[in-house]
């Protein structure tokens, strides 16, 4: 096996010995220029003390990453960082250290195009986890300055967050409501629990489970009992006493009569407790509006957008530690993620290669035996980010799958759908005319009126029935680029 | 039977007036001993004017000054079990508004188990108050209260070291009264007062209760006005701090409270410094006493015969000129009552039976119970109207007045039994409140 090695220096004290390293470069571009085939990647002369060392190794991953070639490469650091090294692949000096897990990373990245699969974040994730030994696992790590507290490290730096985290203010908490709508993807735990509701990973063990803010989706949450009346936080423990004489109960403070206890009800003197009084329950009393109360409630209180929830509203995040799937794998394979959000289930849903097989066979059908006709349906939904970002992503899974649910209804079992990018879907229907998929087409885009969220946002279906003419036929596949040029007549719509 | 009553009451007329005309010097001395020897008017007398002086400058006190020292409790704690959480309670719900710390002793507490697991269920719940605080001091091997006093006084932090018995609770101005006098730099220690918690339990603890009204109570208080207090209860002591540094804790052997008085008063008197011990008749504790008379006539054995163990220990310093007069006359009003009283009485009415015919000895006991009980309804009475804070149930208890004398003679002749068995028997080192193996290294 050949498999290079390079050094990336920082500048500290160098511990790879050079006899086994193919390459040393001084910075992360110098080595991405140098090399378009992936290899191994020894980050030394780290210094841990260093601040800037630290940051330029955090800058090193980041840019590995998000780089065409690296970014599912093994990187190993020559010198434990703490906490950091969980970003890498490990620590290792020596050939043994580094190779036996590396070379395997290696080898499977040279079955792959690198280039190919990088165009998607989705994908250089599922092919990074697709590259790792079977068993491997994302699995979540508790970041104190991450607003969603829990981070997948190797997601965190592929999905560029990492990079985002060094731009804002983020790690100084100084993170606005506004800024985790910045990406559709807020965190790299919400993007990799997509991909698990997408089927692409499957949970492999929970490792701990979080409550987030509901409105704006951060973690920083003060729990703080307050006033169940008024909310204010300014209330006081207030003692009640229990006359024995009269069985007057009353706070301490109405018995209180200079250095005695003196029941205001008898005028008795309280001397001593047990025999001339007791404590039935301890109170409180709220200091802004008086309020009595023996619970106070317990609200949360955002740090972030300073929104408080009562603590049952709070979003619950369960945080698994996550694997790829057999479908994932198949997705890096393939260098094809279908983005379907599971509008259509998965038995008549194929990938866009297939669907397009699929019409040029139907075309020559429709050529060879003119009784033989089929119908394209397009669709294309817009305002899908919208409500995403309006609903927070729980609500937005909920109305595709609804959606899903009402097309579903109206598609009959042989037809077969697929989806050509994010917003974009496809049907075939068998042995239907153009007029029988106008009918169709008309029925779906019904449905946006049936399915919106909320006031404000609103999801429009535009759906247009296409037939090929049988023309076309016999000049070899022509399904795909027709079907490109049919979309691109949809874009008038938006 | 009305013959006889005829009899004794025409002896007593006669023995009054006849013989004393007749210049019969023995007869007649026969019949006024009981009034000299008990001196019990001008004693009565006295009382009544310290309580008088006592109320008037009571209703003069005025508002309290914010002077609240931080408070450390000392509570001594043996096998009492979950009876310290009454103390512990009472203590934590005091109404003063200072800092107070207890410090629970536990003697023996690998062996005392029940007392060492409420002490820890406390904890938390004491801890949780603001200004209050509560640490635990087990004492592994037993080793006896003194032990358990200056052991505490290690880890006390407060200005004002109360030292109070594991089964005792308080009123909840117990602190307050009790430390308002230490404003004054001339007080060094204050004299608390005590009370029967379980009085209407059994007829024998009730005669305590009357008991201690008359002895602690009342007689207290007016002692006070004249700076008079000579004893500092072992149940409940309340001391300044830098005294107790002074004569450096508690000393080995039984009745360490009387000791400890005694030597902070001959401390102040050598250095020629001006000091007092008040008794504050509002700063009250709450203890239980023996319910049964078997247990009462013991317990003031082994209390009773202290007292001239502690007067032997110090016999050097009783003298006017180093302890003050006043305390010089506490101390012979002491051994007067204490000592040479019950003697009196017991060696008197024996040669009465011996020297007088029986209608006659009779005559002359009823007049004296009759006086005595007359003297004791009229500073009873007093007292209640003037210091009870707990009137109804003080007067619940009239009815047993008339008893009170002949509860107050068996419990005298009770003393003289428990002086001779100190002299004869040195009964001092059969206490309860130190092992055989602590108390036979004690010098006395």
């Amino acid at each position: 096996m050949n498999n290079k090695i390079y050094r990336l220096n920082l500048g500290g004290e160098l511990l790879a010995h050079p006899d086994f390293l193919d390459g040393s470069y001084n910075s992360v571009n110098a080595m991405l220029e140098a090399n378009k085939v992936p290899a191994i990647v020894l980050i030394d002369g780290l210094t841990p003390e260093d601040d800037n060392v630290v940051k330029a190794m955090f800058n090193a991953v980041c840019q590995l990453r998000r780089s065409e070639i690296f970014y599912a490469a093994p990187i190993y650091l020559t010198k434990s960082m703490g906490k950091l090294d969980v970003f890498t692949d490990g620590v290792g000096i020596t050939k043994e250290e580094v190779l036996p897990n590396a070379s395997k990373i290696i080898f499977r990245m040279e079955k792959l195009s690198m280039a190919t699969n990088a165009v998607n974040d989705d994908l250089r994730l599922l092919t990074f986890l697709y590259c790792r030994e079977d068993g491997y696992a994302l699995s979540p790590l508790a970041l104190t300055v991450s607003p969603w507290i829990y981070e997948y490290p190797a997601a965190f730096f592929i999905g560029g967050f990492a990079e985002q985290s060094m731009q804002s203010a983020y790690h100084f908490g100084l993170v606005s409501d506004k800024y985790p709508s910045k990406t559709p993807l807020q965190s790299s735990a919400e993007w990799v629990s997509s991909l698990a509701a997408q089927g692409f990973l499957v949970e492999a063990g929970l490792v701990d489970r979080i409550r987030l803010c509901p409105h704006c989706h951060t973690g920083s949450m003060n729990y703080i009992d307050s006033c169940p009346a008024c909310g204010n936080i300014d209330f006081s423990k207030k003692k009640m006493i229990h006359c024995f004489t009269c069985a007057h109960v009353a706070a301490e403070e109405d018995f209180r009569n200079g250095m005695l206890l003196m029941c205001p009800r008898c005028n008795v003197t309280l001397r001593h407790i047990g025999s001339d009084y007791d404590r039935p329950v301890e109170a409180y009393s709220c200091n802004s509006c008086g309020e009595r109360f023996i619970e106070p409630e317990v609200k949360a209180d955002c740090l972030n957008c300073r929104r408080k929830s009562a603590t049952e509203d709070l979003e619950v995040r369960q945080l698994y530690n996550l694997a790829i799937t057999a479908k994932g794998k198949r997705a890096v394979q393939l260098g094809v993620i279908d983005v379907e959000f599971s509008l259509f289930d998965s038995n008549h849903n194929v990938l866009p290669l297939y669907f397009y097989q699929v019409a040029d066979w139907l075309l020559q059908m429709k050529n060879r035996y003119s009784d033989e006709d089929f119908s394209l349906l397009c669709i294309k939904i817009v305002g899908l980010e919208a409500v995403e970002n309006r609903a927070g992503m729980a609500q937005f899974k909920n109305l595709i799958d609804e959606l899903g649910q009402r097309i579903r209804e109206l598609v009959r079992v042989t037809d077969i759908t697929t989806s050509t990018g994010e917003n974009t879907f496809w049907v075939l229907l068998p042995r239907t005319p153009q007029v029988g998929g106008e009918i169709l087409a008309s029925r779906i885009e019904k449905l946006s009126d049936m399915v919106s969220p909320e006031a404000g946002a609103r999801i429009n279906m535009y759906v247009k029935c296409f037939s090929i003419s049988a023309e076309y036929a016999g000049s070899g596949p022509v399904a795909q680029g027709l079907l490109s040029e049919y979309e691109d007549t949809m874009l008038d719509v938006r | 039977m009305n013959s006889l009553i005829y009899s004794i009451v025409n002896n007593l007329y006669n023995l009054t007036i006849a013989q004393l005309i007749n210049g019969d010097v023995i007869a007649a001395a026969v019949f006024l001993m009981p009034y000299v020897l008990f001196f019990e008017i001008p004693w009565t007398l006295f009382i009544f004017i310290g309580l008088i002086k006592y109320k008037l400058n009571r209703l003069r006190e005025g508002e309290r000054r914010p002077y609240f020292p931080a408070v450390s409790f000392l509570i001594t704690c043996y096998n009492e079990g979950r009876d310290i959480e009454k103390t512990v309670i009472s203590l934590t719900e005091q109404l003063y508004p200072g800092k107070i710390q207890l410090l629970l002793v536990i003697d023996g507490a690998s062996i005392n188990v029940e007392t060492m697991r409420a002490a820890k269920t406390m904890e938390g719940w004491v801890n949780g108050h603001s200004n209050r605080s509560m640490l635990i001091l087990p004492k592994w091997q037993r080793s006896g209260v003194v032990s358990s006093s200056n052991l505490g006084l290690n880890f006390a932090t407060g200005k004002i070291i109360i030292k109070v018995d594991g089964d005792t609770s308080f009123d909840n101005n117990m602190v307050e009264r009790a430390t308002r006098h230490f404003e004054d730099d001339s007080v060094v220690a204050v004299s608390g007062c005590l009370r029967v918690r379980n009085a209407n339990e059994t007829l024998c603890a009730a005669f305590q209760a009357i008991e201690y009204f008359l002895a602690i109570h009342s007689s207290k208080t007016a002692l006070s006005e004249f700076n008079m207090v000579n004893n500092i209860s072992g149940a409940f002591g309340i001391f300044r701090r830098e005294v107790l540094d002074l004569v450096e804790g508690w000393d080995a052997g039984t009745a360490e409270d009387l000791d400890m008085t005694m030597r902070i008063k001959n401390y102040f008197a050598q250095s020629q410094k001006k000091f007092r011990i008040v008794f504050d008749p509002e700063a009250i504790c709450f203890t239980d006493v023996p319910d049964s008379f078997a247990k009462f006539f013991k317990q003031r054995i082994r209390w009773e015969g202290d007292y001239p163990f502690i007067l032997f220990k110090h016999y050097h310093t009783i003298n006017p000129r180093l302890m003050g007069w006043g305390n010089f006359f506490g101390i012979l009003i002491n051994i007067f009552t204490h000592i040479f009283i019950p003697a009196m009485v017991f060696v008197y009415t024996i040669w009465l039976l011996f020297e007088y015919r029986i209608d006659f000895v009779i005559a002359l006991l009823a007049a004296v119970y009759l006086f005595y009980f007359f003297l004791l309804t009229v500073i009873y009475l007093i007292s209640v109207v003037l210091l009870s804070e707990r009137k109804e149930s003080d007067l619940s208890r009239l009815y047993l007045l008339p008893l009170m004398p002949f509860f107050q003679f068996a419990a005298k002749i009770n003393s003289l039994v428990a002086i001779l068995w100190e002299l004869v028997g040195a009964g001092h080192k059969d206490s309860s409140m130190a092992p055989w193996w602590v108390l036979r290294k004690n010098k006395f």
